[in-house]
C-alpha cells in the first residue's frame, strides 16, 4: 500500500514538472473559446472610426483567430493565431525567440507569453493578458521586460457597431454574431479572487497589476477575505498584488488608480515605467521623440511594424519608453502602426500604465441635489488617457440642474458632470446629445 | 465608575456592529496603534498581616468574604510589533456583613458591622505579547492572529479604603457601640499580569486576564499600632478588546 501511494505521489509530481502551465489551462471546455472575442474593435481612447481591428473566425481550428488591422475600410494586416498552449519559435528583425498563447480554465482570458533576444539588447521577455471588461470591451494588457526594466501597457477596445464592420467582413463575422454576442456576456467578467489566482500563476506581476486594476476598479463585487489573502501569500503574490486586492475590495477606504503615460498627447510628460516608483531607472525621463519618425508625423513617435501574415508571424514595435527596441507580440491587437499613421497621434497606442494604491483622503464623491454626479478627489493628477466612468470606487449621484451640462447643452437638462483633477478622469469632454 | 464603563460601551458599540463587514472580511487595514479592554473580574485580596487577622480573628468574615467584582479599563498602546504600554484604571469593591465572633447583645442576638475594601488603582504596565498580534500581509492588510497570550510588568498608585462601621464591644467595658473605622489613603503599588487574547473578530477580542497587585500601607486614621495593611491582591478578569 505505501509503495503504491509513493508511486501514486512519484507519477502526480513528475506530471506537475511535465505539464507547463499554457498546457495545462489550454484544454478549455468551450468549443468556441474565442467566439467572446470576435468581431471589429476600435480603441476606445483617442480618435475613433478610421483604424479597427477585427478577430475572425477560422474555420476548422477552434484555437486560431484571423487578426485583421484595417484602415479606412482596407485591410492592410493580417495575423493569424492559436491560443493552443505550444510555443512557436519566431525569427525576424534580427531577433528570434517564441511566443505562446492559451487560454484560461474558464475560456474568459488568453495568456500570451514571449521572449526574444535581439542583436542589439538584451533578452526581451512579453506576457500579456486578453479579455473582456465588465463593461464588453476586449482588454489588451502586456508588458514587455528587459533586464530590471518593464513597461506595462493597457488597451480598451470596444466593439464597432455592425453597420461600421466593413462589408466584406461583414459575412465572416455573421454566422458567429449571435454566438460572439452570447459568449461576451459569459466573458465579461469583473476580477474575482478565482481569476485573480488564475491571472497570477500565467502572467506577469504588472500585467495582473494593470489587469486587476482595468477590470476592478469602480467594481463592487470584489471581495477578498483573510483567507484569500493568506492563500495569496501562500502563492508568494507579490505585495503590490495583495494591496491593489485590498484597495479594490475596499473601495471606501482606498482609492486605486491606473496612470497613463500615453495621455492627451503630450508624449514629452515622462513616462514612467511600471512598478511604484522604487526599481532602478525608474525616475528616467525619457524623450520618445528619439524613437519616433520626424517629419509628417512631427514629434510622435512611431511604431514601425514589421508584418508577416500567417502563422507563426512576428511584428515588432519600437517602444518609447527607454527600453530600447522593444520587441512586441504579434498577440498585440490593434492597429498600432496604422492608427497613429492614419488615425491621429494616439488612435490605437496603448497606454502605458502604473497602478498606484493610496489610502482614501478625501470621501468619495457626494451627492447633492443639483449639482449632479461628482467623482471622489483622489488628488494626484491622472496621466489622463483613461476610461468614462468613475475608477474612483464608490461612485455618487447629484440630482442635475444642469450646471455644466445644461450650459453646454443650450439649457437642456441633463446629467451634469462635474470632476476633480485628481481622479481616474479620461481626459475627455462630454457633449450634449444632439447638439443644437 | 459604572457610568463610565457604560459611556464607553456607548462609544463602543457602533464599532462593534459596523464590525459586520470586518468580520466577513477578516482582517483590518493596519495594525491598531490603540486597544480599549473594558473587563471585569473576580478580585480577591490576599489579606495578610495582623490588621487582617486582628478582622478575621475578631468578625466572622474570611478572605473569601471580602472577594470583589472589579472593573477595569485599559489602553494599550503599540510599542512595537510585541510589546505595549497598557495604562489602566479599575475599581475594586469588596464588601461583607459580621457578626463579633465572640460576643452577643443581652437579648442573645449578634452584634453587626459591615467591612468595605475599596482600592481604585491607576497604573502604567509594559505588556509583552508571548506571539505577534497578528500579520501584515501587503501594506493594508493586517490579520490578527486568534490566540495571542501575553505577560506584563508596571507599577501605580492607588487609593484605598477599609472601612468598618457597625456595632461593636468595647474591649474594656464590654460597652455596645456604634463606630465606624477606616483606613484610607494613597498608596503605589506593582504588579505583574498575564493573559490571553482571543480575537472574535478582527476589531474585537476576549480577553482573560491574571493579575497580580502588590502595595501595603498603614491603617491610618483609624487603626494604629499595627503592621501595614496588606493591600495585595489576585484577580481574574474577563473583558472585550476594542481595536482602533
Amino acid at each position: 500500500m505505501r509503495i503504491l501511494r509513493s508511486l501514486t505521489a512519484a507519477v502526480a509530481a513528475l506530471t506537475l514538472v511535465t505539464v507547463s502551465p499554457a498546457q495545462a489551462q489550454y484544454a478549455t471546455s468551450s468549443s468556441n473559446p474565442w467566439a467572446a472575442f470576435y468581431g471589429c474593435w476600435a480603441p476606445s481612447e483617442g480618435v475613433r472610426g478610421l483604424a479597427v481591428t477585427c478577430v475572425l473566425p477560422v474555420e476548422g481550428s477552434a484555437l486560431a483567430i484571423e487578426q485583421l488591422s484595417v484602415v479606412a475600410g482596407n485591410v492592410v494586416r493580417s495575423v493569424a493565431l492559436r491560443a493552443d498552449g505550444v510555443r512557436r519559435e519566431i525569427e525576424a528583425s534580427g531577433c528570434e525567440g517564441w511566443e505562446s498563447a492559451a487560454f484560461s480554465v474558464d475560456g474568459a482570458r488568453v495568456y500570451t507569453r514571449g521572449s526574444a533576444t535581439c542583436a542589439e539588447g538584451g533578452e526581451q521577455l512579453t506576457s500579456g493578458v486578453l479579455s473582456i471588461t465588465p463593461e464588453g470591451q476586449f482588454l489588451q494588457v502586456a508588458a514587455v521586460r528587459v533586464g530590471e526594466q518593464r513597461t506595462v501597457t493597457t488597451q480598451r477596445f470596444a466593439l464597432l457597431p455592425w453597420v461600421q464592420v466593413p462589408p466584406a467582413l461583414q459575412s465572416r463575422l455573421a454566422a458567429t454574431a449571435r454566438i460572439a454576442d452570447g459568449a461576451r456576456t459569459r466573458a465579461a467578467l469583473p476580477v474575482d479572487m478565482d481569476r485573480l489566482e488564475d491571472v497570477l500563476q500565467f502572467a506577469d506581476v504588472k500585467v495582473v497589476e494593470a489587469w486587476m486594476a482595468e477590470t476592478g476598479i469602480g467594481e463592487s463585487s470584489f471581495r477578498v477575505t483573510r483567507r484569500e489573502l493568506e492563500r495569496l501569500v501562500a502563492m508568494n503574490a507579490p505585495t503590490s498584488i495583495i494591496d491593489l486586492s485590498v484597495a479594490l475590495a475596499n473601495p471606501e477606504r482606498f482609492a486605486p488608480r491606473v496612470e497613463r503615460a500615453a495621455s492627451g498627447g503630450n508624449w514629452n510628460a515622462p513616462i514612467r515605467l511600471a512598478g511604484r516608483g522604487a526599481d532602478p531607472g525608474m525616475g528616467a525621463f525619457c524623450d520618445p521623440t528619439q524613437f519616433g519618425m520626424t517629419g509628417a508625423r512631427g514629434a510622435y513617435p512611431m511604431w514601425p511594424m514589421l508584418m508577416y501574415p500567417g502563422l507563426g508571424m512576428s511584428a515588432y514595435a519600437w517602444f518609447p519608453d527607454c527600453v530600447g527596441p522593444g520587441f512586441y507580440s504579434r498577440w498585440a491587437f490593434g492597429p498600432y502602426g496604422y492608427g497613429n499613421w492614419y488615425g491621429g497621434p494616439f488612435n490605437g497606442v496603448p497606454s502605458s500604465v502604473v497602478v498606484n494604491v493610496e489610502p482614501r483622503r478625501n470621501p468619495p464623491g457626494t451627492v447633492t441635489k443639483g449639482r449632479g454626479y461628482t467623482q471622489g478627489d483622489n488628488s494626484t493628477p491622472s496621466g489622463g488617457s483613461g476610461r468614462t466612468r468613475d475608477n474612483s470606487g464608490p461612485s455618487t449621484v447629484r440630482a442635475s440642474t444642469g450646471s455644466a451640462a445644461s450650459s453646454s447643452s443650450g439649457g437642456e437638462s441633463s446629467s451634469g458632470g462635474t470632476r476633480s483633477a485628481g481622479s481616474n478622469g479620461t481626459g475627455r469632454t462630454a457633449q450634449p446629445r444632439n447638439p443644437q | 465608575m459604572r457610568r463610565s464603563v457604560l459611556a464607553l460601551l456607548l462609544i463602543a458599540l457602533p464599532t462593534t456592529l459596523s464590525a459586520q463587514s470586518e468580520r466577513e472580511r477578516g482582517y483590518l487595514f493596519r495594525e491598531p496603534p490603540v486597544t480599549l479592554t473594558l473587563s471585569g473580574g473576580l478580585g480577591l485580596p490576599t489579606s495578610s498581616g495582623d490588621l487582617w487577622a486582628f478582622a478575621f480573628n475578631e468578625l466572622t468574615m474570611s478572605r473569601r468574604d471580602i472577594a470583589s467584582f472589579d472593573q477595569n479599563v485599559d489602553f494599550a498602546f503599540r510599542l512595537n510589533e510585541r510589546v505595549d504600554l497598557v495604562l489602566s484604571y479599575g475599581v475594586s469593591d469588596g464588601r461583607t456583613q459580621s457578626e463579633l465572633r465572640d460576643w452577643l447583645d443581652e437579648n442573645g442576638q449578634p452584634i453587626n458591622q459591615r467591612t468595605r475594601f475599596i482600592r481604585r488603582p491607576l497604573s502604567a504596565a509594559v505588556r509583552y505579547s508571548l506571539r505577534p498580534r497578528g500579520t501584515m500581509i501587503g501594506s493594508y492588510a493586517w490579520i490578527p492572529n486568534t490566540v495571542v497570550p501575553y505577560v506584563g510588568v508596571g507599577a501605580g498608585r492607588m487609593s484605598y479604603r477599609f472601612t468598618q462601621n457597625g456595632e461593636f464591644v468595647d474591649s474594656e467595658t464590654l460597652e455596645i457601640f456604634r463606630d465606624n473605622y477606616a483606613a484610607t489613603g494613597k498608596a503605589g503599588f506593582i504588579l505583574g499580569s498575564t493573559g490571553v487574547v482571543w480575537t472574535l473578530i478582527p476589531g474585537v477580542a476576549l480577553t482573560t486576564e491574571l493579575k497580580y497587585l502588590h502595595a501595603s500601607a498603614d491603617g491610618r486614621p483609624s487603626f494604629e499600632g499595627f503592621d501595614k495593611l496588606d493591600l495585595s491582591g489576585v484577580s481574574t478578569s474577563v473583558g472585550f478588546t476594542l481595536r482602533f
